[in-house]
C-alpha cells in the first residue's frame, strides 16, 4: 500500500511537469494555432540559461531562475517574430514542419555549445519531505506546488483579467478581435514569451530533479502533446486530468512493468482512447 | 501545361540514363552505395507522397514502417532461415496488414492530430525495435544474406534497386491519373467536396495509407539486402522526420518533387561529413529557410520561375498550378 502511494506521489510529480509544458503548448496552439514542436526544446535551453548561471557563474538561485526566465521570455518573442512570423497565413503542414525544423536547430546547437554529456542543476533543494507515508524531496515538492499555482495563475489570467478576454478573443476569432481594437501582435508575443518564461520553469526544475542532456526536449515535447491529445485540445481542466492520467500511468508502468516501456505504454493509452473518443477525452464540441 | 510535361519527361530520361551510367564513371562503392540509399530513399518517399501529397494526411509513420519492413525481412531471413524473396515478400505484405490495421485508428483524426498520432506510433515501434527480443535489441540483427549470390557482379543489386525505384515512380505516375489518385487528390483539397460527389473517403484514405506502407515494405526490404544488418537507429522518429522534410522540400504532391528531397536528404549529410557537429544546425535552419522563402518546395520553385518566363495567362496558369498541386 506505502509503495503505491509513493509511486503515486512519483507519478505526481511527473504529471506536474507535464502540465506546465501542456499548458504553454495549449497557449501557443490554441492562440495562434501554432503546433510547438519546439517548445521542449526551448524548455531545455531555459535550463541550460539556469545551468550557466547557477552552476558556472554561482549567482544565487533565485536571481539565476529570474534571469533565465527574463532570457527564455525574450528567446520566445523572437521566435514568434522570425521562424514562425504571420504562421496563420502558411498552411498547417508548413507551420509543422518549420517547428519540427526549429526543434532541430534547437537541440543540436544545444549539443554544439553544452556537449553531449549530462548536467545536473544545482538547485541546492534535496532534503526529504515525510508526508504521512510518502517521502518526496523538497524539489519535487516544489515542482508540484509550482505547477498547481502556475496552472491556477493562468486560469485566473484567462477567464478574469482583460488581458485574458484579449487572448481568449484573439483564440476565437482572430478577424473580430483585430476589429474589436485588440493588438494580435502584443497577444501573439505576450503568448510567446508567457509559455517560454514556463517552458524555462520547466528546464530549469528538470535540470535540478534529473539532468539535462541537449536532446531531452524531444521526451518533454511528445508528452506534452500526449497530454494535449488525450485531453483535447483547448480545455485547461480536460489538461490537468490528462497530465494526471499520463504521469501515474507513467510511474506505476515503470514501478510494477518496467521502464523500458514507459512510454510505449503511455502512447498505446493514448491510441486506445482515440479510437474511442478521436477528439481526445474531454472535448467539448464534436465535430464531423 | 503541354511544355511542361514534355519537357519533364525529356528531363527524367535524361536523369534515368544517367542514373543508368553512374555505374560506369565510378567504381567507388562509396558513391555507388549513396545511389542505392538514394534510390532506397526515393521510394519510401513516392510512399509518403501518396499518403501526404495526393491524400494531405501528414504521416510521420513512414520511417517506422520502413524499419517494420526490414526487420521481418531480416528476422525471416535470418532468424527463420527463409528464402530471401519469400523473406522479402513477407515483409512487403506484413507491412501492408500493418498498415491496414494501423488505418483503423489513425483515420479517425484530422490535421495536427493525425500528425501526432502516427508520430506517436513512430515511437512506439522505436521503442519495440529498441526493446524486443526478436528484433535484437540495440545490437539489432546482422548476417542478413544478399538478394542475389555474392558470385554475380557488385553493379547487379545497383540496376535492381534502380529498377523497383523506377517501377515506384511509374507506379505513382500512373495514380495521379488514375480514379483512385483522382479522388485522393480530391479529399486533399476538400474532402467534403469529394464526398459529396461520391468518394468514398474512409476507403479511399485506407488505401492511400496502405499503398504508402507497401512502399515503405519495399524500401526496408531493399535497405536490409543492401546493408545485411538493421539496427533502431535509421528507422527512429527523425527518419520519419526526414522523410517528411524531404518530400516537402522537393514538392509534396508532384512526381520529381520525392526524387529531388531524397537526393538532398542523402547527398546534403555525406557532403556535410567535415561539419558533422553542424550538420543538423545548418540542417534545421535550412529547413526552415525552404519552407519560409519557397513553401511549394525546390519544384514549386522551379514552376515559379517557368511561369514568370512565359507569362501569357497568369490566372489560366495560377488555376492550373492548384490542380496539378494537389
Amino acid at each position: 500500500m506505502n509503495e503505491l502511494l509513493q509511486q503515486l506521489a512519483n507519478g505526481l510529480v511527473m504529471s506536474s511537469l507535464y502540465l506546465l509544458l501542456a499548458l504553454g503548448l495549449s497557449l501557443v496552439f490554441g492562440v495562434l494555432h501554432i503546433p510547438h514542436f519546439a517548445f521542449g526544446s526551448v524548455a531545455v535551453l531555459g535550463g541550460y540559461f539556469g545551468l550557466v548561471f547557477i552552476n558556472r557563474m554561482g549567482f544565487p538561485i533565485w536571481i539565476s531562475i529570474l534571469l533565465a526566465i527574463a532570457i527564455s521570455t525574450a528567446a520566445g518573442i523572437l521566435l514568434e517574430r522570425l521562424p514562425y512570423k504571420n504562421a496563420n497565413e502558411l498552411p498547417p503542414l508548413n507551420i509543422f514542419i518549420i517547428s519540427l525544423g526549429l526543434m532541430t536547430f534547437l537541440n543540436n546547437t544545444m549539443q554544439l555549445i553544452f556537449g553531449p554529456d549530462q548536467f545536473q542543476v544545482k538547485l541546492d533543494a534535496g532534503g526529504m519531505i515525510k508526508l504521512g507515508p510518502v517521502m518526496l524531496t523538497e524539489l519535487r515538492l516544489i515542482l508540484i506546488l509550482t505547477a498547481i499555482s502556475i496552472t491556477v495563475a493562468t486560469a485566473v489570467i484567462l477567464k478574469k483579467s482583460k488581458l485574458g478576454t484579449a487572448i481568449r478573443a484573439v483564440a476565437e476569432n482572430r478577424e473580430a478581435a483585430l476589429l474589436m481594437g485588440i493588438s494580435i501582435k502584443g497577444i501573439s508575443a505576450f503568448v510567446f514569451g508567457f509559455a517560454s518564461a514556463v517552458g524555462a520553469l520547466v528546464g530549469i526544475l528538470y535540470g535540478g530533479l534529473y539532468s539535462l542532456v541537449p536532446t531531452r526536449g524531444n521526451d518533454l515535447i511528445f508528452f506534452g502533446f500526449a497530454a494535449l491529445v488525450l485531453a483535447g485540445m483547448g480545455n485547461l481542466m480536460g489538461t490537468i486530468i490528462s497530465c494526471l492520467i499520463i504521469g501515474i500511468f507513467q510511474s506505476l508502468t515503470i514501478g510494477y512493468i518496467s521502464s523500458h516501456y514507459s512510454t510505449v505504454a503511455v502512447f498505446v493509452m493514448i491510441i486506445l482512447v482515440l479510437v474511442f473518443k478521436p477528439m481526445g477525452l474531454f472535448a467539448k464540441e464534436v465535430r464531423r | 501545361m503541354k511544355t511542361i510535361l514534355n519537357r519533364g519527361s525529356l528531363l527524367s530520361i535524361a536523369l534515368v540514363l544517367l542514373a543508368a551510367l553512374i555505374p560506369l564513371f565510378t567504381t567507388s562503392s562509396y558513391y555507388q552505395g549513396l545511389f542505392i540509399l538514394t534510390f532506397i530513399w526515393i521510394v519510401v518517399n513516392q510512399g509518403l507522397n501518396i499518403i501526404l501529397g495526393f491524400t494531405g494526411y501528414t504521416s510521420l509513420v513512414q520511417g517506422g514502417l520502413f524499419g517494420v519492413g526490414a526487420y521481418i525481412t531480416a528476422i525471416c531471413a535470418t532468424t527463420f532461415g527463409m528464402n530471401v524473396w519469400s523473406a522479402a515478400l513477407i515483409a512487403i505484405a506484413g507491412n501492408g496488414l500493418i498498415a491496414l490495421t494501423l488505418a483503423l485508428i489513425v483515420f479517425r483524426t484530422s490535421g495536427h492530430f493525425f500528425a501526432i498520432l502516427t508520430l506517436s506510433m513512430s515511437l512506439i515501434l522505436d521503442e519495440l525495435f529498441h526493446n524486443l527480443a526478436i528484433t535484437g535489441g540495440n545490437l539489432g540483427i546482422s548476417g542478413v544474406p544478399g538478394l542475389f549470390p555474392s558470385s554475380w557482379p557488385r553493379e547487379t543489386y545497383y540496376y535492381f534497386v534502380l529498377a523497383v525505384m523506377l517501377l515506384a515512380i511509374a507506379f505513382v505516375a500512373w495514380l495521379r491519373k488514375s480514379r483512385l489518385g483522382y479522388g485522393l487528390r480530391g479529399i486533399g483539397s476538400n474532402d467534403r467536396l469529394a464526398a459529396s460527389v461520391g468518394v468514398p473517403l474512409y476507403v479511399y484514405k485506407t488505401a492511400s495509407f496502405v499503398l504508402s506502407a507497401l512502399f515503405a515494405g519495399v524500401g526496408g526490404v531493399l535497405y536490409v539486402y543492401f546493408t545485411g544488418f538493421v539496427s533502431p537507429a535509421p528507422f527512429n522518429v527523425a527518419a520519419s522526420m526526414a522523410c517528411l522534410l524531404a518530400v516537402v522540400i522537393g514538392g509534396s504532391g508532384t512526381l520529381l518533387g520525392p526524387v529531388l528531397g531524397s537526393i538532398l536528404l542523402v547527398f546534403l549529410p555525406a557532403w556535410l561529413q567535415n561539419f558533422q557537429d553542424y550538420q543538423l544546425t545548418i540542417y534545421g535552419l535550412a529547413v526552415i529557410l525552404i519552407i519560409r522563402f519557397m513553401p511549394k518546395g525546390l519544384v514549386g520553385l522551379g514552376r515559379y520561375f517557368k511561369r514568370n518566363k512565359a507569362v501569357p495567362k497568369p490566372a489560366k496558369t495560377g488555376g492550373e498550378e492548384i490542380s496539378l498541386q494537389r
